[in-house]
């Protein structure tokens, strides 16, 4: 039983699927690579497979990382190709590679957000200093949330159709900001955005490995 | 792949996986490098269209033309339509993402009748012509197919031809035939005419229609001397060597059969008087066990797929049924794949394929009575006992089944109110048999449409409020609550009925319903009798003419011109004997001599 981590990037039509399709896709990916996945026991066994973080549709990402098993003790680099035989083009497999901090250290992530506007710069920083309340629906009901604590970093820059953002914020089991919020929020500030994941950290800002 | 200024609609629609193109597996050719560009089209939902075998066996066997190119597009959903629309964009293909304009050749399968709506929409929705007579030498050729084609008269004038039966060498031919003629310089009238030579071609446009008086067809006459009076199907010969897909689009979202289909055989033994299916697939054709076994291998390889059903019309009909299924088990067991074995006939049930399949994975047991009592099984030509019923079903419960789904039919010639209460009943005994355990019976009831080639395609439908009238019998007749009871839209059915044995004349209605914005008229969030009702008043289609009017054997029918393999004496005869209530034995028991024989076939059972 070899424990794989794998790599890969959501980009492109994969941006349009929800984390239940995408699931499903690496599950048949992996099945057809040839790779023999190691099984959970019981009546109705399935793949023993975890995503570090789950991603929403309409966001893309430089870093997905999902961890499962390999039944065969094969290397690292033949795995990674039959895994990029198998996988979609737009979802393309980085590598795969033996895990070296657990995924449950995952605590922050990097996004670069395109927001499309005819704001400029300070007026989206402005809009984005101070409290950020946005309402999350919970089991008890809609709740009003305020999400400014979760951001970490934000850096602002124009680009030709809007604003840019760079951002670090909490991710992962324990705090986690989906940024689906933040242009929610900004509303009718903006007519479109373009949400990209770039690195995947644990607490002491290191690259999840 | 969908282009990019298509993206900022797909943020704007339900499930926006069905628009975007890029699946894995998906066959991309250079455009330029080939001489004709087609598209398939499915004239229903994304997650629908991808879970036909049919289409992807096509597709494989175009695309392995290296001067072709073969893609796909499915009918937009109404919130996709709207954003089309309101942006001036029209339809495309999901592989090139280039609109259907473009294409050479649209190719459309025709799956059921209340999918005529969306696929003339489709044309719409690229800015095609909707009619052949509109469309000129610049504008795709429009090809129909599937089971509707074998009376495709309610949208003839639509369709530049038909393929009639099979299709895999057939729509290869057709293409040869038109990759020819533009290189040529032929023009498309005299490419239909030719075309027409090519056995399983059917031009509508090729053919006079003359009606009498009474608004029957009077005649079906070629326009020249060299276009055949009857348009013969095409059959794959050998299902051993017919071509198989070797790659699969694997859809991101679920599609509603999300898992390989295997297909053992084609056709049926059986010969059920109700059943289309079984009567145009004819001959009954097998794969071998190898063959499938080889086939099912390199599906699960190619798609990764951890669930298998094995489908054909009445899959324990196979004749090595148990030495497959064997066989599949010696590896899917071990690669966790399910296996599952739909439509099983009652009478040829046994306990020991369900154990098998079922230690694999939990699946929904479904038998098909089709009718409450003996005497309207005989006149249907089910062949199956009560008592075979309850010992499948006390099978079903004691391997640990909680729940059986029963299938029958309202509205079938002869029907009388016992023949209702027979329903209620045998679901009734069912209860009463295994009544101490917890189980429960589902009685799911749809509305007989008489359809061509059968033995009932003589036969008037019920009327919808003959229909309804039955439903609510039946209701009343159950009693126990263990029975869960569901039935069909009486006028869904309806419309079916005005469809499947419609004429050319009806080619209005369609064009007029597409014009009001029907769509999806299998959905019940789409269909609207009020609406349709309308619509054939505005365009004078009398659809009790079509729907509930009793032909005589004598009556030109407007699928006359084609033909099944089935003659219709053989029809004939079995109308007769359903009418005295005389069974007809399966094909392997007995050959009742329909006439498909003639069309050939390897491992069949014709004399
Ligand atoms: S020719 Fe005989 S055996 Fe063959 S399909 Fe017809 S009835 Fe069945």
């Amino acid at each position: 039983m070899l424990p794989v981590r794998v790599f890969f990037k959501k980009q492109g039509v994969a941006a349009y699927i929800s984390h239940l399709d995408l699931q499903r896709t690496v599950f048949r990916a992996i099945l057809r690579s040839g790779i023999r996945p190691c099984y959970t026991e019981g009546f109705n066994p399935h793949i023993k497979l975890a995503f570090a973080v789950s991603l929403s549709v309409y966001q893309e990402s430089e870093c997905e990382i999902f961890d499962f098993f390999s039944e065969d003790d094969l290397p690292y680099e033949t795995i990674t190709e039959k895994l990029r035989s198998a996988f979609p083009e737009c979802l393309p497999v980085i590598r795969a590679a033996a895990p070296v901090r657990k995924a449950s250290e995952l605590a922050l992530a990097d996004y670069i957000v395109d927001l499309f506007t005819p704001l400029g710069a300070d007026e989206i920083k402005a809009a984005l200093s101070g409290s950020i309340n946005v309402v999350k629906k919970s089991k008890k009901g809609d709740v009003l949330t305020d999400i400014s604590p979760l951001i970490r970093s934000m850096r602002f820059e124009p680009f030709e159709s809007g604003v840019r953002l760079f951002l670090r914020c909490a991710c992962g089991s324990g705090e986690h900001l989906n940024l689906r919020y933040l242009t929610d929020f900004l509303g009718e500030k903006i007519t479109d955005s373009r949400i990209v994941r770039t690195a995947l950290l644990t607490a002491d800002g290191e690259t999840l490995e | 792949m969908i282009k990019d200024e298509y993206l900022p609609l797909l943020k704007k629609v339900e499930r926006p996986g069905r628009y975007t193109g890029g699946e894995y597996g998906c066959t991309y050719k250079d455009k330029n490098a080939v001489d004709l560009r087609m598209c398939f089209c499915f004239p229903d939902t994304y997650e629908i269209g991808m879970s036909n075998l049919g289409v992807k066996i096509l597709m494989h066997c175009l695309n392995k033309l290296d001067y072709l190119w073969c893609e796909r597009a499915y009918a937009p959903w109404d919130d996709m339509e709207k954003l089309l629309r309101e942006n001036r964009l029209p339809l495309y293909a999901l592989e090139s993402g280039d609109p259907l304009g473009e294409f050479d050749i649209i190719a459309f399968t025709l799956q059921y009748e209340l999918s005529y709506t969306n696929a003339v929409n489709m044309l719409d929705l690229a800015g095609i012509p909707w009619y052949a007579s509109e469309r000129g030498e610049d504008d795709p050729l429009i090809i129909g197919g599937g089971p509707c084609a074998y009376n495709p008269e309610p949208v003839a004038d639509f369709f530049d031809l038909f393929s009639i039966g099979e299709g895999e060498e057939h729509l290869c031919e057709i293409a040869a035939l038109y990759r020819e003629c533009r290189k040529n310089g032929v023009k498309k009238a005299d490419f239909l005419r030719l075309a027409s030579h090519i056995k399983g071609t059917y031009v509508p446009s090729l053919y006079d229609i003359s009606y009498n008086e009474d608004g029957t067809v009077r005649s079906i006459t070629p326009k020249y001397e060299d276009v055949p009076a009857v348009v013969e199907k095409r059959i794959m010969s050998d299902l051993d060597r017919s071509p198989f897909p070797t790659e699969f689009e694997m859809p991101y979202i679920e599609a509603v059969h999300d898992r390989v289909t295997l297909e053992v055989f084609r056709g049926c033994i059986r010969g059920c008087r109700f059943c289309q299916a079984g009567m145009v697939y004819r001959p009954y054709r097998e794969k071998s066990v190898d063959v499938l076994d080889e086939c099912a291998r390199r599906s699960i390889a190619a798609t990764g797929y951890d669930e298998m059903s094995l489908a054909s019309l009445s899959i324990s009909d196979y004749s090595h049924i148990d030495e497959l299924v064997d066989k599949l088990l010696t590896w899917t067991e071990k690669q966790k794949v399910g296996l599952s074995l739909p439509s099983m006939r009652i009478d040829a049930f046994y306990a020991d394929l369900m154990k098998k399949v079922m230690s694999v994975r939990k699946s929904g047991l479904t038998f098909a009575p089709e009718a409450g009592t003996q005497r309207l099984r005989d006149v249907i030509n089910k062949n199956v006992t009560e008592e075979e019923i309850l010992r499948s079903c006390r099978m079903a419960f004691e391997n640990g089944r909680q729940n059986v789904k029963l299938y029958f039919m309202n509205g079938l010639p002869t029907e009388t109110d016992e023949d209702i209460a027979g329903i209620a009943k045998l679901a009734g005994s069912i209860i009463g048999e295994f009544g101490g355990k917890a189980v429960g019976v589902t009685v799911s009831v749809s509305c007989f449409v008489p359809k061509p080639f059968t033995p009932f395609q003589w036969e008037p439908q019920d009327t919808v409020e003959e229909l309804q009238r039955k439903q609510q019998l039946l209701r009343g007749e159950i009693r126990s609550r263990k029975i869960t009871y569901n039935y069909h839209t009486a006028e869904v059915s309806h419309l079916e009925g005005v469809f499947a044995r419609g004429d050319r004349r009806l080619c209005k209605a369609v064009a007029e319903a597409v014009r009001r914005g029907q769509r999806f008229d299998s959905w019940d969030e789409f269909f609207s009798a009020e609406n349709w009702h309308d619509i054939f008043a505005s365009v004078g289609i009398d659809e009790s003419f079509y729907a509930n009017r009793r032909r005589d054997y004598g009556e030109v029918l407007p699928w006359d011109h084609i033909s099944c393999g089935v003659s219709k004496r053989f029809l004939i005869n079995e109308s007769e004997k359903a009418r005295r209530g005389e069974t007809t034995p399966d094909c392997r028991t007995k050959c009742s001599a329909c006439g498909a024989n003639a069309l050939g076939g390897e491992r069949r059972c014709c004399r």
